[in-house]
């Protein structure tokens, strides 16, 4: 009997089925579109930041984004090894503890790095993360459509032609080049005249730099096969670099200033940055850390910290991000004991950025901001920003009535504070009736959505912002003068519809326990991407992490892992994870659904294949010997004075007719 | 001309300045110069006794100064023993041998070929005794730990650097590789030594 009603019934429950099928591809087609409209923002998004790593980056790009003429790694390292490593025997030559470089190499990328920090790293260590940079540019120094030009150059016999050859293709350097080649090159002239100390004498600087800063387009692409080409070149870059440095006054006349940006003075920048206004309120953050006891504060603390402790576990970055607040609280007005130096090389445009008119002291803001962000729906993307400035950064502007804020903070702040702090804030908050529906968090960047309804709230302006949160001590948002006047386009979007609080927060929690996890992992991967927002344009590698997660009323899975890609990986394109989590309709009671995908491609940027071998000489000279006996290569006499290295030593004008052969000759050996 | 099948290549490892090329001149030319000029690469042949035959021994004498891995994969991938040096006056300089030892680990299979490959560590510069950061022992303990032999030079004074190469040689079990040959006089093993090129 039973079984015939069911039987009978079968039909309604098919159509029952279809109903659910249906709802569910009207979710997702409402999904879809979502995504497609958040998608070209955050893409902007991605291309616009200055946070990009700077590794790999074009020079000309890094520059555009950070507002500066020498590019920051190079200026980091030369200022440092000009106070510490200019008597340290073979400099450029022995290499660095590689894990160091690394390290050193993963602070610059993330931006977290401030000049009396890289007084901390040896030398060599500098020295091998300069090395590093002008190897990993996408184009050498010396640029691929001048190659030709300096080996032209270089081949001159005479001295004085192959000095004006080397100059006319100096001056046909585009001006970024030109600028950080000068700068580079007086450095190491600088270095040379120490060579009594320092035993590296222009000829050996131009041995271990010259493969650096230029290479050609086959070399970069060569993979074992064209190897063996290289090897005369590579004498030919030393000729270049040995002259570069030797006539260093030639090329670049004047003196050059080593102290390119005002950065590394911690506390001019940091005033100059935030300009007179925020410059108490740098260690707003920090108030606000003491201020507000909230789980808002807090989170961002941490993730802040995370950054600055890159590779310190979750914990320690807890409690330091506890304490910093404790202690800079007290003493609210006195400036952070370090400067920002995150970005050295911003350009202290922003000062104006935003005044904080009120220094109200409301520091618990963030009960009141987050509930006031999640009631005001239609600007839910300003409240944010605002909720996210005055919990994580400055706490007195949080005050409703500053609505100056500029964008570039916004980006910032959403980063820090909006996506992990209000994330966190919400689910400790359960009793209040706030309802997030989806928290789309990219790189650090976390839109929020909160109240009945879901908003997408996507803010194109997280790539303006310059600066970012430093240590647990000072906040410097600042405007990158390129992309600084795009407008944060927050565009909240209204998904869908109630969804029960207790589940909702429910959901919540789960969101931001797997933020915290990812903050745990960030800081373990040394990326400090938390804060940052990582371009998947241009060859950027890193991680590039787009989470999108959508709170699910009735159940929440997260589909999908967070991958976070290790910075080593340089080609694979890297995919953001996507967590996507759907709500299981209920044809009966009317749920809406609500699925998200935010899977960012990254945009593999330009294939960059491992640097390509300067020269391998190996087996190159097999061809030469051929039917010779092999030999011992001897060197010939004219290479006296450079006795050690048979196949690359710089040839000197005149003595050598013929620099560029491999001189194989037949020894009798031993 | 494609490298001879017979070639013996011998590839020296090791960070800036540990004296790489110090040992290998020394073996292969038996000086010792004071003077410090970055390698970019150089290869130095000698002719010597594989399997009671003719065959050269091609010493590749890497930089330490650039990564650049690519180059290095490509000498371990073409080695066939290798030689990692270090400073006995510098930890460091052991410490950046650990990713070479690795690559080459990667590069040449599992652990029983590895095995089979003829690796020594070396540590140079033993002469220094005031600045010595790593003891032999520390350095034997290392090899241990890397499955290799280990030995202790100085190319300054000449200690131990012929036997590094006699035991590198020694190491090698596939064929019977020994420095003899060059008693035997140069022109006898030179002739054929094209002998042996006409044929192929």
């Amino acid at each position: 009997m039973e079984m015939y009603i069911m039987v009978s019934r079968e039909a309604e429950i098919a159509r029952i089925l279809v109903d659910y099928v249906h709802l569910q591809k009207k979710q997702h087609e409402e999904a879809l579109c979502h995504l497609n409209e958040t998608l070209p923002e955050l893409f902007e998004m991605i291309v616009g930041n200055p946070m990009k790593p700077m590794f790999g980056l074009m020079l000309e790009e890094h520059l555009r984004l950070n507002n500066c003429k020498i590019a920051y790694p190079i200026e980091l390292c030369t200022r440092a090894l000009c106070q510490i490593g200019m008597d340290e025997e073979g400099l450029f030559r022995v290499t660095g503890g590689a894990s160091k470089v690394k390290r050193l190499k993963t602070c610059l990328d993330a931006h977290c790095i401030k000049f009396d920090e890289a007084l901390d790293y040896d030398a060599h260590v500098l020295a091998g993360v300069l090395k590093l940079y002008l190897r990993e540019l996408p184009e050498p120094l010396l640029t691929y459509a001048l190659y030709e030009d300096w080996l032209q150059a270089a081949r001159a016999d005479q001295s004085e032609t192959r000095l004006q050859s080397l100059r006319s293709v100096v001056s046909k350097l585009p001006e970024a080049q030109f600028d950080n080649l000068r700068y580079l090159i007086k450095f190491l002239a600088k270095l040379c005249e120490n060579q009594a100390v320092n035993k590296m004498t222009s000829q050996n600087i131009a041995i271990v730099i010259g493969p650096n800063i230029l290479w050609s387009s086959e070399e970069r692409m060569s993979a074992a096969d064209s190897i063996g080409i290289n090897m005369n070149t590579a004498s030919a870059y030393s000729v270049i670099v040995d002259c570069l440095v030797t006539h260093a006054e030639y090329f670049f006349p004047g003196p050059e200033d080593f102290c390119v940006t005002n950065m590394i003075s911690a506390p001019a920048s940091n005033a100059k940055s935030t300009g007179d206004a925020s410059a108490p309120a740098s260690n707003a953050k920090s108030m606000v850390n003491g201020h507000s006891r909230a789980s808002s504060a807090d989170a961002s603390v941490i993730i802040t910290d995370s950054n600055i402790l890159r590779s310190q576990s979750n914990d320690s970055i807890q409690e330091q991000g506890v304490g910093g607040g404790g202690h800079l609280s007290s003493g609210g007005s006195h400036d952070s004991p370090r400067p920002i130096t995150r970005r050295k090389n911003k350009p202290a445009p922003g000062p104006p950025v935003q005044k904080p008119a009120q220094q109200s002291p409301t520091a618990q803001t963030t009960s009141n901001t987050s509930e006031a962000g999640h009631s005001d729906h239609g600007e839910s993307v300003k409240s944010l920003l605002k909720t996210a400035p005055s919990s994580v950064t400055f706490g007195n502007e949080s005050s409703p009535g500053s609505k100056t804020y500029v964008g570039n903070f916004i980006a910032h702040e959403k980063k820090n504070a909006v996506g992990d702090s209000s994330s966190r804030r919400l689910s400790e908050t359960s009793d209040q009736p706030v309802k997030p529906g989806v928290i789309i968090s990219s790189g650090g960047n976390t839109v929020q959505s909160s109240g009945g309804n879901h908003h997408i709230a996507t803010s194109s302006s997280v790539t303006n912002s310059d600066k970012v949160v430093s240590g647990g001590r000072s906040t410097i948002v600042d405007v990158n003068g390129s992309s600084g006047s795009k407008s944060i386009t927050n565009e909240p979007t209204n998904v869908s519809v109630n969804t029960p609080d207790s589940k909702t927060n429910v959901g919540t929690n789960n969101l931001s326990s797997k933020q915290c996890d990812v903050n745990s992992v960030q800081g373990e991967s040394n990326r400090g991407s938390n804060t940052r927002l990582i371009s998947g344009g241009g060859g950027s590698k890193g991680s590039n992490n787009i989470m999108s997660k959508s709170v699910d009323s009735s159940q929440s899975m997260a589909g999908g892992g967070n991958p976070f890609d290790e910075d080593d990986d340089e080609k694979e394109e890297v995919s953001a994870s996507a967590a996507s989590s759907t709500i299981t309709v209920d044809p009966s009671t009317r749920h809406k659904v609500e699925n998200i995908y935010a899977t960012y491609d990254r945009k593999a940027g330009p294939n960059r294949p491992t640097p390509a071998p300067r020269s391998i000489p190996i087996y190159a000279e097999d061809a030469g010997v051929g039917t010779k006996k092999p030999a011992i290569p001897e060197r010939p006499p004219v290479l006296a004075p450079r006795p050690l290295s048979s196949s690359f030593r710089i040839p000197r004008p005149g003595n050598m007719p013929d620099p560029w052969m491999i001189r194989v000759q037949p020894v009798v050996p031993n | 001309m494609p490298e001879q099948s017979n070639d013996y290549r011998v590839v020296v490892f090791g960070a800036g300045g540990v004296g790489k090329s110090s040992l290998v001149l020394r073996f292969v030319k038996g000086t010792f110069r004071e003077s410090y000029i970055p390698t970019i690469e150089d290869t130095y042949r000698q002719v010597i006794s594989c399997n009671k035959n003719i065959c050269t021994l091609q010493i590749t004498d890497t930089t330490g100064s650039h990564q650049f891995p690519a180059m290095q994969r490509l000498s371990i991938s073409k080695g066939h023993a290798f030689i990692l040096v270090y400073s006995c006056t510098s930890r460091q300089s052991l410490e950046e041998l650990r990713p070479i030892w690795e690559v080459i680990r990667e590069t040449k299979g599992g652990a029983n070929e590895l095995a089979s490959i003829p690796i020594m560590l070396v540590g140079n510069k033993c002469d220094e005794t005031e600045n010595r950061e790593v003891s032999a022992a520390e350095g034997e303990a290392e090899a241990k730990s890397w499955g290799c032999h280990f030995m202790e030079t100085s190319a300054k004074t000449n200690h131990n650097v012929k036997e590094l190469f006699a035991e590198l040689l020694n190491l090698e079990k596939n064929r019977n590789i020994s420095l003899q040959l060059e008693k035997k006089g140069q022109l006898k093993g030179t002739r054929k030594l094209k002998e042996k090129c006409m044929v192929m």
